[in-house]
């Protein structure tokens, strides 16, 4: 039977996910390693525009499994459409995007495909023959290379670490419609909340000024402020963890659960650099770093650092932006 | 009801581990302790929170490591679970996700549990996958990454629980999932109490159930670490050097430079 890499298209209102053309390129390095034909498997409502957009994007062949009802975006009824459609790809490898519906669906269909599962992974090479597949551990301080044991992979891609794929084909690729059916389960969905945490303002900003557990307490965020001040159409954001604690409100949130942010400038004031606020702000312009730890993660995510408190750094900051204006 | 909470040793601090370049592993300095993993905590506060709506609920509290890592199964006792399952296992490496989840589903496959309960992630290896696979294996519904669960049983005989998790930002889905049913567990969705000293005595002198994984049928693992490594940089991570003062003025020089600040 001929392999495939497999792409989980993610998608809303009829469009692909962007972190789904990073998985798509993961796949494509994997199968220079490899190689496998890469196509792409969509579920649920709205999965046959998106496939669309996306087969003509990539060229991908795409195969659409759209029960009447299936929110793409429930995980209920996704593991069992994809455990009776994958073995007749023969995978080598499945790509999901690393995000709270893949980290759903990609350990339960690892154990129905008897395949392992590798999660979060920011990078694939090769070594002596196998692939290797990069993950970040102790909180982004390490990373950890780990080879698969089983014919089949499953892995969940960190959003930001790939970039999309640049090659734009002639031809798209063909879209096939798959019929299935979406049978009730032991859990169901039964509403959507927003949070009303609208991430606009950060969004929208230049530059950002973002606070973690390290700048000490909430009646230091004055400098934060003080900071982001410097600068015309700023704004301030912060970890989940500083988030959490009440010391910003969520709609300030950085990170893989909250706002993701291109600024031209970011600052990282007493944050570690733990992935999941990485993949919140990597592709952002310019990176500083400040913190009081030298080992902190975030120094190798920056393109400056200053191992230093922000009580003090900032205000000698402040200082010298003054001198040099005058 | 019956409550299984899922919890792991992990060191004290990440700032504690060090790379050792010659055999490519991680290492914990020789001086440092361990701790529950932060988001088990969490579990462990959400189980007992439901105990005490719950008069007659029971909370066991399972952890899998080796011979003597059992600081945090007397941890969760002395919060107020009610006993601690240790699941001995000395391997070479630390177990990968599925070896785990495989041997914790082996022991409690014939124990009556309602609700399973664990962190989402450990914040050592961060697979983020035990808790999804353990309701895989034991064919039970699972919520992972858990942001409320109501623990006021709004039925006695209810035989579902209602939580609501992050589907993305600002979005959350409301669950209901019939039980026997794992969940996850996000930080921040409780305070985590401290052990009380009662419990805490009481705890140091509770025997605790300690099942060899040996004895268990053998589980392959899926996946092997090759080795740790630094990580990759991102970016060129200049870091400036000299007094606060030079730090300051280098660092505006270069937003200048790049048209970053006026």
């Amino acid at each position: 039977m001929e392999r495939h890499i497999v792409v989980l298209l993610e998608h809303s209102h009829g469009r692909p996910n962007p972190v789904t053309y990073e998985l798509v390129s993961c796949a494509y390095l994997l199968s220079k390693l490899h190689p496998a034909k890469v196509v792409a498997v969509g579920l649920g409502t709205g999965a046959e525009t998106a496939a669309r957009v996306l087969s003509g994007r990539t060229g991908l062949d795409v195969q659409v499994v759209a029960p009447d009802g299936l929110d793409p975006s429930d995980s209920r009824h996704s593991v069992e459409l994809l455990s009776s459609l994958l073995p007749q790809l023969a995978p080598t490898c499945v790509c999901i995007a690393h995000t709270a519906l893949g980290l759903d669906l990609a350990p339960p269909l690892s154990v129905r495909l008897q395949a392992s599962c590798i999660t979060a992974v920011q990078d694939v090479s090769e070594e002596d023959g196998k692939v290797l597949f990069s993950r970040s551990v102790q909180g982004g301080r390490f990373t950890s290379l780990v080879t698969s044991n089983t014919g089949t992979t499953v892995v969940t891609v960190q959003p930001g670490r790939f970039a999309p794929p640049e090659h734009r084909p002639e031809e798209p690729g063909r879209v096939e419609l798959r019929m299935a059916e979406a049978g009730p389960g032991p859990s169901r969905r039964i509403g959507l909340k927003s949070t009303a945490a609208s991430h606009a303002a950060l969004e929208q900003a230049d530059v950002i000024v973002s606070a973690g557990r390290g700048i000490g307490g909430p009646e230091n965020l004055h400098l934060i402020r003080r900071l982001a001040a410097c600068f015309p159409r700023s704004a301030v954001g912060g970890s989940r963890l500083v988030c959490d604690m009440g010391w910003l409100g969520h709609d300030a949130q950085v990170g893989l659960t909250g706002a993701t942010v291109a600024p031209k400038l970011y600052f990282a004031c007493g944050i570690s650099g733990a992935p999941q606020h990485l993949a919140g702000m990597s592709r952002s312009g310019f990176v500083v770093a400040v913190n009081t730890d030298a080992g902190a993660p975030i120094f190798s995510a920056a393109n400056v650092g200053v191992v230093e408190d922000i009580l003090t750094f900032i205000p000698a900051f402040v200082s010298a932006q003054k001198k040099a204006g005058e | 009801m019956r409550i299984l909470t899922c919890v792991k040793q992990v060191p004290e601090s990440a700032a504690a581990v060090r790379l050792d370049e010659n055999t490519g592993r991680a290492v914990m300095a020789p001086s440092s302790g361990f701790r529950m993993n932060r988001f088990d905590e969490f579990a462990v506060e959400a189980a007992l929170r439901i105990k005490e709506t719950r008069p007659d609920t029971l909370v066991d509290v399972l952890s899998v490591g080796p011979r003597g890592w059992t600081k945090v199964i007397r941890r969760a006792l002395g919060m107020g679970a009610d006993r601690g399952i240790h699941v001995l296992a000395e391997p070479d490496e630390p177990p990968c996700p599925f070896v785990r989840a495989a041997w914790i589903a082996a022991c409690v496959r014939d124990r009556p549990y309602d609700l399973i309960l664990t962190g989402a992630m450990a914040e050592d290896d961060m697979h983020a996958q035990v808790g999804p696979l353990l309701a895989e294996l034991l064919s039970m519904p699972c919520a992972a990454w858990v942001v409320a669960l109501d623990p006021s049983p709004q039925n006695e005989k209810a035989r579902t629980v209602q939580v609501e998790r992050e589907v993305g930002p600002g979005m959350r889905e409301v669950l209901e999932l019939d039980l026997p049913a794992v969940l996850t567990v996000q930080m921040g969705i409780n305070r985590p109490r401290y052990p009380s000293l009662s419990h805490m005595m009481r705890a140091h002198r509770r025997e605790l159930e300690t099942i060899q994984a040996s004895n268990l049928a053998p589980v392959e693992p899926r996946q092997v670490q090759v080795r740790a490594a630094r990580p990759v940089r991102t970016r060129d991570g200049l870091v400036l050097q000299g007094s606060l003062e030079e730090k300051a003025a280098r660092l505006v020089e270069t937003l200048r430079s790049r048209a970053l600040m006026e």
